[in-house]
């Protein structure tokens, strides 16, 4: 039973409403209230988007993922048991929509990467007073932050996808495995390879 | 350096992926090798370092248009239509319409024409003969006289008697 739905002509709330829980969202969609699903669009998409951008670079192609990976959800709304969080169940349809997206586009090992490039913003590094490493401060520069995004961008999209994860919502090994299918060696694996190529090009702006 | 662990092991360290037998021995190991702390420090740091970068690009991004191209994929679609549901939808289509009204005249104008097509066999000509009457007494039965202008004889030629032997 949807008790709890929102407003469904206007989609804003009317008054003060009680926070609901994923769960309780997922079952007032399924009976059809699109609010409810709006109500878990708006909570989950900048998530789904960092994600999606992580993977593919690029900002439209971001915003499409996205919508696919919301569609895709809205239609498998009857499949979510409840037995894993949501979000648990939104970033594994994310990495799986994302890997697929690029696989489509065929970007792979498309991008040439000019280390000259990161010569000038590394400089600004080294010569920072402040020698606390301080990733913020470092990503101030954007053209510190564009070379990184650009070595990202490198990496052939599995091992990406893999350290996107791992990195930006601090998955464990088993729950990147379960996301994208496959073994946890083969997440270490390419966890390992995938950062042994970033620390090439990185390795003076870390200690 | 000799005993260090390798690659992947120092890997799982970081990612706090080691159980905790493991753990301590690498924590114990990275207190006297500046090599493999070094190690394991730049691997966080990377980390950071990916994770804040893609989200300080993406922080200002607007995301204010995508539930408007979500919503009208996801709207409800109308249940199965039956087969009368459909017709009767299409009947208000002009195409549909001109069809009906088509259809509804060539169905007129086959009954009004029916009689036409059931009549009983008609008597014909046969050399100088001629019909001289028809005359109908029922749906089914004809009554025709043919005659003859050679000896003037006349043939009654009645139709229709099967049917009425049917009955």
């Amino acid at each position: 039973m949807a008790q709890h739905r929102l407003n469904s002509t206007s989609g804003r709330q009317e008054g003060p409403r009680p926070q609901l829980s994923d769960f309780q969202l997922v079952q007032n969609a399924r009976e059809g209230d699109q609010d409810s699903f709006e109500e878990l669009v708006r909570r989950y998409q900048q998530k789904v988007y960092t994600i999606a951008y992580g993977i593919c670079h690029n900002s439209d192609d971001a915003l499409d993922i996205c919508q696919e990976v919301f569609i895709k959800i809205h239609r498998k709304l009857n499949d979510f048991r409840g037995a894993s969080s949501f979000y648990t169940w939104v970033y594994r349809i994310t990495a799986n929509v994302s890997i697929d997206f690029q696989r489509r586009k065929k970007k792979v090992a498309s991008v040439e990467f000019d280390e000259k490039i990161l010569e000038e913003p590394l400089q600004q590094a080294r010569n920072a007073e402040d020698k606390k490493f301080d990733p913020r401060r470092i990503l101030d520069g954007k053209e510190i932050r564009q070379a990184i995004l650009k070595a990202i961008e490198m990496l052939p999209e599995d091992q990406r996808a893999t350290l996107v994860l791992r990195e930006l919502e601090n998955l464990s090994y088993k729950e990147i495995a379960r996301a994208m299918n496959c073994s946890l060696g083969t997440v270490m694996s390419r966890l390992h390879y995938g950062r042994k190529k970033l620390k090439e090009i990185l390795s003076p702006l870390v200690s | 350096m000799s005993g260090c662990p390798n690659q992947k092991v120092l890997q799982r360290f970081a990612d706090g992926e080691l159980r905790r037998l493991g753990r301590s021995r690498i924590a114990e190991h990275i207190n006297t090798c500046d090599l493999c702390a070094r190690e394991i420090r730049q691997l966080r740091q990377m980390g950071q370092l990916v994770s804040a970068a893609i989200k300080k690009e993406t922080e200002s991004h607007d995301l204010t248009p995508l539930w408007e191209r979500i919503r009208p994929a996801i709207a409800p679609t109308p249940s199965p239509r039956t087969m009368p549901d459909l017709l009767l939808t299409l009947l208000w289509k002009p195409a549909a319409r001109a069809a009906y009204a088509v259809v509804i005249v060539l169905l007129a104008g086959l009954f009004i024409l029916r009689p036409l097509f059931l009549t009983p066999d008609r008597p014909f000509l046969i050399g100088q003969a001629r019909v001289d009457s028809v005359s109908t007494y029922s749906p089914d039965i004809t009554v025709s006289v043919m005659v003859s202008h050679a000896d003037k004889s006349a043939v009654v030629w009645i139709t229709g008697l099967d049917a009425i032997e049917e009955n």
